[in-house]
């Protein structure tokens, strides 16, 4: 049992690439593997809304692996359909240069010595670190142990707020599931979902650069991103920050292929990929919001350089610029309505499952513990934002564990100001995205310690590094999708992966 | 020409640093502790023989520990460790501090434990386990 454990994880992979496909049929080769390693993270979430939904139904009943293989096969049987009229797939050639060789042969050995400290790490903390079995393995286990029970014992008013009751349910409602099918609680359930997390992070982003840049660019990434302690650890220790980090960048490569793709299903799967960002941790639902601006403001702002043209164009003509403006006017809110709507369609039923966690199973949380009068207080506090700003400039330095001078976000800074690529007038509404989530995700934060109720040099201490971590690989896509590629650097030809050339 | 082969060192420096930072993290694994051992899993194992004495498996049950008896010294990290730990294997039973419940685990090094029996003497029937570890019954409110 313990052995073959970890597969039952391929259903749910199945149903997230199987569901990826069948709303975005992109058949490009590196969308192909975008599309497996996001469907980890999407199968995922779907299954773990779904065992709650069933575990509400159906507690203390086992056949939940029969609703998954229903799902699966109704989704294959959906693909064959849609597929059956398209030709054979498509292979790109390979004919990489030297420096790329050079550059994936890298990558390769960082992708096998980061994988063996993730396997020798989940080995030597079996139940992961403190909080992951002090939260969400524990919360598994009220599942999973009390069955028809559960809810009563889960979200009990007398547990101690330490433990998180109110912490939302994705990664233990897999667990749960996990043991359920398996029959067992082996450890080996959260250890994989933990490297799987960690493995479909590292995916999106080396897919995605391969897409949108070159093979050279995707294998920087992977040498940056998993040659990251800070990041492959977290992917060992069995917790929700680094699922939260996979689902905010998930996010981020969506709506940038958005931008290049103009497939509204992938504003729909951005929403999606929010919602479960909130069902993964608190600072999810924090995320909702900052990717709904960001939405928002990269969109505003395509409509109003667009419209700024035109009013240049037309200012001899007063009355044919007035109406000019009007019609890009409906046009931005037709548009612009029409993102946040399809936002909000993806968005819909993540996000309704966890309003209705948080409203009507789990306690309230103890970071809003303390009330608008002492909140407030706080807030006034100067010392207090000097402390917070202290930390945070503190953990941007160091982060990552590269080296003990300086950390991996300088030296992206400097790699930035090295290698930066003027933006495309095009993609501008991507970058603009992606940064307004990082902003508006560090400025909520920033919030949260304001008015914690914890004292604040031990909830900074505690926590700053993993609120760094959450945003990281965000920084490293939107970083490489603005540099040069190691292709141009080293002189070589840029070979890009793609379908034109059919392999006979 | 100077700025194009200061790309390449600076490109070269990032793929450096972030292959030694990788060997050293894996080296870094070691301490962590043996492949072998599982202090949660035998943690949880000392628990089990309490728990089949318990008559329910959902409910709450009170904790106290060496930090619950005036006049002992307990290490603050330790006593805070166990007790979450003591939540985790007892899962989907609730653990509350203190001993207004019907039922209570004592977790007590033997001086805190006759420091307490000293001080609760008739109150509670006591079933005592293996590794500093017993179960109260409350014998009247």
């Amino acid at each position: 049992m313990s052995l073959l454990s970890p597969t039952v994880f391929i259903l749910p992979t199945l149903i997230g690439a199987l569901l990826l496909h069948l709303v975005w049929s992109e058949r490009q080769l590196s969308l192909l593997f975008f599309k497996v390693f996001l469907g980890i993270g999407i199968g995922l979430g779907i299954s773990s809304l779904l065992y709650l939904l069933y575990m509400l139904l159906f507690a203390g009943q086992h056949w939940f692996i029969f609703v998954q293989i229903a799902i699966a096969m109704g989704l294959l049987i959906a693909v064959i359909w849609v597929e059956r009229k398209r030709g054979g797939l498509y292979l790109p050639r390979w004919n990489l240069t030297r420096i790329q060789n050079i550059f994936l042969g890298i990558a390769l050995v960082i992708f096998v010595v980061s994988s063996l400290s993730t396997v020798s790490y989940l080995l030597r903390r079996k139940q992961g670190d403190w909080d992951a079995w002090m939260m969400y393995n524990r919360s598994a286990l009220f599942a999973y142990r009390g069955q028809s029970n559960w809810m009563a014992a889960s979200f009990s008013r007398q547990m101690d707020p330490i433990f998180h009751p109110d912490y939302p349910l994705l990664l233990a409602m897999n667990t749960a599931w996990g043991w359920d099918t398996v029959g067992g609680e082996t450890p080996r359930i959260p250890m994989t979902q933990s490297a799987l997390f960690a493995i479909a992070c590292v995916g999106i982003l080396v897919s995605a650069l391969a897409s949108t840049k070159s093979p050279g660019q995707a294998a920087l990434g992977l040498i940056i991103l998993w040659g990251t302690p800070t990041l492959v650890n977290e992917g060992a220790r069995e917790m929700a920050d680094l699922p939260l980090a996979f689902f905010i960048l998930a996010t981020g490569i969506l709506i940038y292929f958005y931008v290049i793709h103009k497939k509204p299903a992938l504003i729909a799967l951005a929403g999606l990929t929010a919602g479960l960002a909130a069902w993964t941790k608190n600072e999810g639902s924090l995320f909702v919001i900052s990717a709904g601006v960001a939405l928002a403001a990269a969109f505003l702002f395509e409509h109003a350089v667009a419209a700024k043209t035109q009013n240049h164009e037309n200012t001899k003509n007063e009355n044919f610029a007035t109406s000019r403006l009007r019609d890009l006017a409906v046009k931005f809110w037709n548009n612009s309505l029409r993102i946040l709507l399809l936002y909000a369609l993806g968005l819909a039923f993540p996000f309704a499952v966890v309003i209705g966690f948080k409203l009507f199973l789990a306690p309230p949380s103890d970071v809003l513990s303390n009330g608008p009068t002492r909140s407030i207080q706080q807030i006034l506090e100067l010392p207090r934002h000097l402390e917070i700003l202290q930390f945070l400039g503190r953990e941007l330095f160091y982060f990552g564990g590269w080296t003990s001078l300086i950390g991996v976000i300088p030296i992206l800074i400097i790699y930035l100001l090295f290698f930066r690529l003027p933006i495309n007038q095009d993609l501008r509404p991507a970058f603009i995205a992606g940064i307004t989530m990082i902003a508006v995700q560090l400025l909520g934060d920033y919030g949260v310690y304001l008015i914690t109720p914890y004292d604040l040099t031990w909830h900074l201490s505690y926590s700053i590094e993993r609120i760094v971590l959450q945003i990281f690989p965000l920084i490293v896509f939107l970083i490489l999708c603005t540099s040069k590629t190691p292709e141009s650097i080293f002189g070589g030809e840029s070979v890009k992966l793609s379908t034109e050339n059919k392999i006979a | 020409m100077t700025i194009k082969w200061l790309q390449r060192g600076l490109l070269a420096l990032i793929v450096v640093v972030s292959l030694y930072a990788s060997i050293q993290n894996l080296i870094a694994t070691k301490d962590l502790g043996s492949l072998t051992d599982d202090p949660v899993a035998d943690f949880s194992k000392r628990f089990d023989p309490l728990k089949a004495k318990l008559p329910f498996k959902v409910g709450t049950v009170g904790y106290i520990s060496d930090s619950s008896v005036p006049g002992i010294k307990y290490d603050a990290a330790n006593d805070e460790g166990e007790y979450t730990l003591t939540q985790y294997v007892m899962s989907p039973i609730v653990i509350v501090k203190g001993t207004n419940q019907e039922w209570d685990i004592a977790l007590l090094t033997p001086a805190a434990y006759k420091v307490w029996s000293q001080s609760n003497n008739g109150q509670f029937e006591v079933f005592p386990f293996k590794g500093n570890l017993y179960l109260l019954r409350r014998l009247s409110k």
